[in-house]
């Protein structure tokens, strides 16, 4: 295999990850981490393909009223943009690869994930994915992200301003 | 033609011939991403072949007789943005390509095409491509304004 085929098999587990989240097609997306692998975002950290599974899916709101339907999303689209990808041995890579949201609002939030890949018999796979948030749009429909989400910018904003200072 | 790789980034330049020409107006050139039995669907149309598809994106030979209306946007850009592709044989692949368009009124529409595509003589080509349109500004300048979105499956 050569180091183009190496980027395009991680390029295709980080597009196999979104197109099958986005249709809550949630083992489809577990299926792009390793049996043992790890997601952690700004809600909560989850170790495993079946833990990551019940988090995204069961865990999601789980018996909270629905205030305002109209404030669900009716689809969600995240779309990959900027992607920097590091060979970091024969079978293990690291990346960051920026996504922009879009649900019925238009654009609803970006980030980015810093990732950790590994290759197992030739197919390569997220060992560790951290997910974070640079963006939410004041009208998100990831409601519940929201509390997260203005936590972790403004000790993110304490911590730049304090790094100038 | 040697590993996959090379085979993945020709059909990305496919996939951006597309757009890039889409973009600038220059239909013959975006037509020629397609085989020339090419297909080309959306949710209101169906072209078949290069001719068809450049006809039917430039909205057919201009009638002088109608009145003129102003242009709607003075530019447009498809920025391609999630990406699967995978092949499915020595001469034929699969793709699902997620883009994200900006015109005057800024995020216009977002979608999805869902594409078959042939390797015809060393060249990848698109076989069949299907427009999803997934969302919409309220004063989007695309021709399905007032069309209802589609989802991709």
């Amino acid at each position: 295999m050569s180091m183009a085929d190496d980027l395009e098999g991680i390029r295709h587990t980080l597009a196999t990850y979104n197109v099958n989240g986005d249709r809550l097609k949630l083992d489809g997306l577990a299926g792009a981490f390793l049996p043992d692998g790890v997601l952690e975002t700004p809600t909560g950290r989850l170790e495993g393909r079946a833990a990551i599974i019940e988090g995204l899916g069961g865990g999601r709101d789980k018996g909270k009223p629905v205030a305002d339907p109209a404030r669900r999303p009716s689809f969600v689209r995240h779309n990959l943009t900027t992607s920097h990808l590091e060979l970091t041995g024969p079978d293990t890579a690291n990346g960051r690869t920026y996504f922009i949201v879009y649900t019925d609002i238009g654009a609803d939030h970006m980030g980015y994930y810093v990732d950790r890949f590994r290759k197992v018999d030739g197919e390569w796979f997220i060992e560790h994915r951290r997910v974070m948030m640079d963006w939410m749009a004041d009208n998100t429909l990831f409601v519940s992200n929201w509390d997260s989400y203005v936590k972790s910018r403004d000790e993110l904003k304490a911590r730049r301003m304090a790094a100038k200072g | 033609m040697t590993g996959p790789a090379d085979d993945l980034e020709a059909i990305r330049l496919t996939l951006a011939t597309y757009n890039v020409f889409g973009d600038r107006g220059q239909l013959a050139k975006l037509a020629a991403a397609f085989a020339p039995d090419g297909v080309l669907e959306t949710s209101t149309s169906k072209m078949e072949g290069r001719d068809e598809i450049a006809a039917g994106l430039g909205g057919g030979p201009p009638d002088p007789s109608a009145a003129r209306e102003p242009p709607r946007r003075s530019f447009v850009r498809h920025n391609q943005t999630t990406q699967l592709l995978e092949l499915t044989g020595p001469d034929t692949a699969e793709g699902r390509t997620q883009f994200v368009v900006y015109t005057d009124v800024g995020q216009d529409h977002m979608g999805t095409y869902v594409d078959r595509f042939r390797k015809v003589d060393g060249q990848w080509l698109i076989q069949h491509r299907r427009v999803f349109i997934e969302w919409m500004h309220p004063e989007t300048t695309s021709g399905n304004r007032g069309h209802p979105t589609q989802l991709a499956p």
